[in-house]
């Protein structure tokens, strides 16, 4: 069998000397008091909202939406929107810039 | 008994009550049972973070971390007679937690202890021993640190603490036996010195 190192009563009563830590005097109170105000915490008082008259911020809004569906409806909206042609004309513009204008721009760039 | 209790809660000696007992009025935000929760315990978890976190500052906050987590929500511990273990656990995570954030300062004490060994000619008394010991406590890995100190230093079972760390039995016994065999390799060199001063002390 192999030779211990220390045996184990012998390591026992060692550590039956290790320092016995407390806390510091006080620490009790001090987390009683912490808790405190967490008790009062609990309940937040909001000031009271104060009351304003609904249909002021109503009636515009119903308005612009008034608006909003007869625009819709009419048709009018449609002036108000690039036309989807225009669009693809300019997909279809010869001036438009693509990969074949990078080589012809490196190649003149090292003539 | 519950009912007792809450009935006349103004009236109850809370030292009389089970830990049980008392935490079903700190459910209802008892202060003063609260109170006696503080005062039946904290010290015992105070050690454990001490042992695991080797200074005063962050064993207070850990201790204080526990007990405001079960003032704040007493009723995510479901069995009262399992307190201790509960806020043993709640402070070990705390602990592992402090561990990740940072590494934790040395001991109160490592002025004194900063020399471990110490030369053969020279006698110990009982101060020493101490300090010698908790620096080869303090070298520990902090889960076997916090092992020894559950089951070693608070007598906890090993089911408990083996609970209390969220691991398994057979995990912690594993833990605590590794712990026993650094030590014994830690304190090898003084071993002899420091048996003969607990001896010469009275022993």
């Amino acid at each position: 069998m192999e030779d211990e190192i220390m045996r184990d009563d012998e390591l026992d009563k060692l550590l039956s000397n290790a320092t016995v830590p407390a806390p510091a005097s006080g620490f009790e109170q001090r987390l009683l008091v912490r808790i405190a105000p967490q008790t009062l915490g609990n309940v937040i008082a909001f000031p009271a909202r104060k009351k304003t008259n609904s249909w002021l911020i109503g009636l515009p809004l119903a308005a612009s939406l008034a608006i909003g569906l007869w625009l819709g409806s009419s048709g009018l909206d449609s002036s108000y929107l690039p036309s989807s042609t225009l669009l693809s004309d300019n997909s279809e513009d010869p001036s438009s810039t693509s990969f074949d204008d990078v080589a012809a721009f490196l190649e003149d760039s090292l003539t | 008994m519950n009912s007792n209790l809450q009935a006349g809660a103004k009236l109850v000696d809370w030292h009389l009550c089970s830990d049980a007992d008392v935490l079903s009025a700190v459910t209802q935000q008892n202060q003063a049972a609260f109170s006696t929760l503080v005062s039946r315990h904290y010290q015992a978890v105070y050690r454990v973070a001490w042992r695991a976190c080797r200074n005063a500052a962050d064993s207070e906050d850990v201790t204080q971390e526990a007990f405001l987590k079960l003032w704040n929500n007493p009723a995510q511990l479901r069995d009262g007679n399992a307190l201790k273990g509960w806020l043993m656990r709640v402070a070990s995570n705390a602990v592992m937690d402090r561990f990740r954030q940072k590494p934790m300062q040395d001991l109160d004490s490592a002025a004194h202890v900063a020399d471990a060994s110490v030369p053969a000619d020279v006698s110990l008394d009982r101060t020493h021993v101490s300090q010698r010991v908790d620096q080869a406590i303090a070298e520990l890995p902090e889960r076997q640190r916090l092992a020894l100190a559950m089951v070693h230093f608070e007598q906890m079972t090993n089911i408990a603490a083996a609970n209390a760390m969220e691991i398994s039995v057979d995990a912690l016994e594993s833990l605590l036996a590794r712990a026993r065999r650094a030590l014994k390799n830690i304190l090898a060199q003084d071993g002899k010195q420091l048996l003969a001063a607990c001896v010469g002390e009275g022993d």
